[in-house]
């Protein structure tokens, strides 16, 4: 019982330690750019506020570890490839054709009027397929932001989690806290701006069901493989390779436009539609109910290294 | 034994580390004062900070090499070598741990660079790129290692590094040589940057681009593979 309970402390106190310096440093932003400072700052504050953002969960950690005396046992930092390559593969295929399942959604939902010869009439594949080549790899080779987001939530939250409640739980939770974490920026204009029906309360609810999913297979990345770097390159690519961006770099100028304005004003649910396939692929490839997942890495027992 | 591994080989360089960590904050402190110096001027010329920030890269990545070498030459004994062998670990974990620096070290320059971009990007709006050249550079690097690391296991530290610099110079000599007989139409336009880019990323030279990363990274594991195979081989080659 002292266990459980100082495993609850410690998780209230990362979640306290993760989500207060982002509250004040997105009022700060909000203030300075009057109001929504993710619709009216520019790109450089944008670039530079997510660089410091997303290193609030690794700072919250490693603090949490400090105060409470825990240590820096299975902090799940190591590079192991040897049996690995395939999750590492799929830390990079799954976004991407997460992406292009998102952009074939969104094609079939909102330009349903366009044919496929208007879409691409314009479209210049010897540049846009070298350009997104460029992009994904650049994505994986700069997951040090996504690291530091990585390194609290998989690497210390999902473990807390998991020596609570049955993992199904712990990743509904965990995808919870993580949405709601988001919440700050969801109500700044982050990935949802601000002119829908139901704002904030809506975005701040899709962003919860995206980051569930999310969630469920970038745990199974992290336990599967006793690291949270192919979560993070997962991260990575992800948070570099929207549908919406594919989109407007692939289809006719027109199209793009109208693409944009429709998920602009509606919630992007098609992007939770595309999502669901990494929980689908996790179901399908993990039995959750058999999970022992965490287990063997927070007894210690890491395995066979490289 | 992973873990001591690392350790050692950060402890054997760290002179070496500390020494790069030294010259690339210089060269970072550089690169933000010639910024803020032309902004404040009024005067920044995208063409020029192209020239400039080209340097400070080609130093930037200059400055990794100070460790590369380093950590295969410091090891190269019989009394180590056979212990490497004999560890539970043995000669995956022993070399492994030393291609791992190496790669973390590699990753590190275009995150530094990122980091870098993004504080001037948020205080001027014009400013030039230098992760995605870092990036780049970046996956060079890692193509030229994989094959001086490869040598140098086969045939000793020595080696290796006159293999890279022989690939550095016949680099070298093919730019001087586009330079005397290539087409360099675009210096002579009126914004050469812009030109430059347009001839560099469209067609068979955009591909290659776009390949590069995955083919660097494919080099490296392939070598460290190779390096694997050949460890007791290359033993008598040492210098120790």
């Amino acid at each position: 019982m002292k266990g459980k309970r100082m495993t609850v402390l410690r998780l209230i106190l990362f979640v306290v330690l993760a989500s207060v310096p982002l509250w004040v440093m997105t009022e700060c932003l909000n203030a300075r750019y009057d109001g929504y400072f993710w619709l009216n700052a520019p790109a450089g504050v944008l670039t530079l506020t997510g660089l410091v953002g997303m290193f609030f969960p690794t700072f919250a950690a490693l603090l949490t570890r400090l105060l409470t005396r825990e240590g820096f046992g299975n902090t799940f930092v190591s590079f192991r490839l040897k049996g690995k390559i395939r999750y590492y593969l799929a830390a990079v295929l799954m976004p991407v054709a997460e992406a292009v399942l998102g952009a074939l959604l969104m094609i079939f939902v909102y330009l349903k009027g366009y044919s496929f010869e208007t879409l691409f009439a314009d479209t210049k594949w010897n540049v846009i397929l070298p350009m997104l080549l460029i992009g994904v790899a650049s994505n994986i080779y700069l997951f040090i932001h996504a690291f530091g987001e990585e390194f609290g939530w998989r690497g210390y939250m999902m473990p807390k989690l998991a020596e609570l409640m049955p993992m199904p739980a712990a990743i509904l939770v965990g995808g919870i806290i993580w949405g709601l974490w988001h919440a700050p920026l969801t109500i700044a204009g982050h990935n949802f701006g601000i002119d829908y029906p139901g704002y904030p309360w809506k975005g701040i609810l899709c962003m919860c069901l995206c980051c569930v999913l999310m969630n469920a297979f970038l745990t199974f990345l992290t336990v599967r493989t006793g690291s949270v770097f192919p979560a993070a390159v997962c991260h990575s690519v992800q948070n570099g390779l929207g549908a919406q961006a594919l989109l407007s770099l692939c289809i006719c100028e027109e199209a793009a436009l109208k693409a944009e304005q429709a998920t602009t004003g509606k919630l992007p649910w098609i992007l939770c539609a595309a999502s669901a396939i990494t929980v689908g692929m996790f179901l399908l490839s993990h039995r959750v109910s058999h999970c022992h997942i965490f287990g063997n890495h927070l007894s210690g027992d890491t395995g066979q290294e490289v | 034994m992973m873990k001591g591994y690392l350790y050692h080989n950060i402890v054997l360089s760290r002179a070496n580390l500390i020494m790069m960590a030294v010259i690339e904050g210089f060269l970072v402190a550089a690169w933000i004062a010639y910024v803020v110096l032309m902004h404040h001027a009024n005067e920044m010329d995208m063409t020029s900070a192209t020239f400039v920030g080209g340097i400070i890269l080609f130093g930037s990545l200059l400055s990794t090499e100070l460790v590369s070498m380093d950590l295969f030459k410091n090891c190269e004994g019989d009394l180590w070598c056979s212990f490497a062998i004999a560890s539970p670990a043995s000669v995956e974990g022993y070399l492994g741990a030393k291609y791992k620096i190496l790669f973390a070290i590699d990753l590190m320059l275009p995150a530094l660079w990122l980091v870098v971009d993004a504080i001037l990007g948020a205080w001027y709006e014009q400013t030039l790129a230098m992760a995605s050249t870092a990036f780049l550079l970046c996956c060079l690097l890692l193509l030229l290692q994989s094959l001086e690391l490869a040598v140098a296991v086969r045939l000793g530290g020595s080696f290796g590094s006159y293999v890279k610099a022989v690939v550095f110079a016949l680099m070298m000599l093919g730019v001087a040589v586009y330079g005397l007989f290539g087409d360099l139409s675009f210096f002579r336009q009126e914004d050469p940057l812009s030109a430059l880019q347009e001839a560099v990323f469209s067609g068979k030279t955009f591909w290659c681009l776009g390949c590069l990363p995955y083919i660097a990274l494919a080099a490296y594991w392939l070598s460290y593979r190779y390096s694997v195979a050949v460890y007791r081989k290359g033993v008598i080659h040492y210098e120790g």
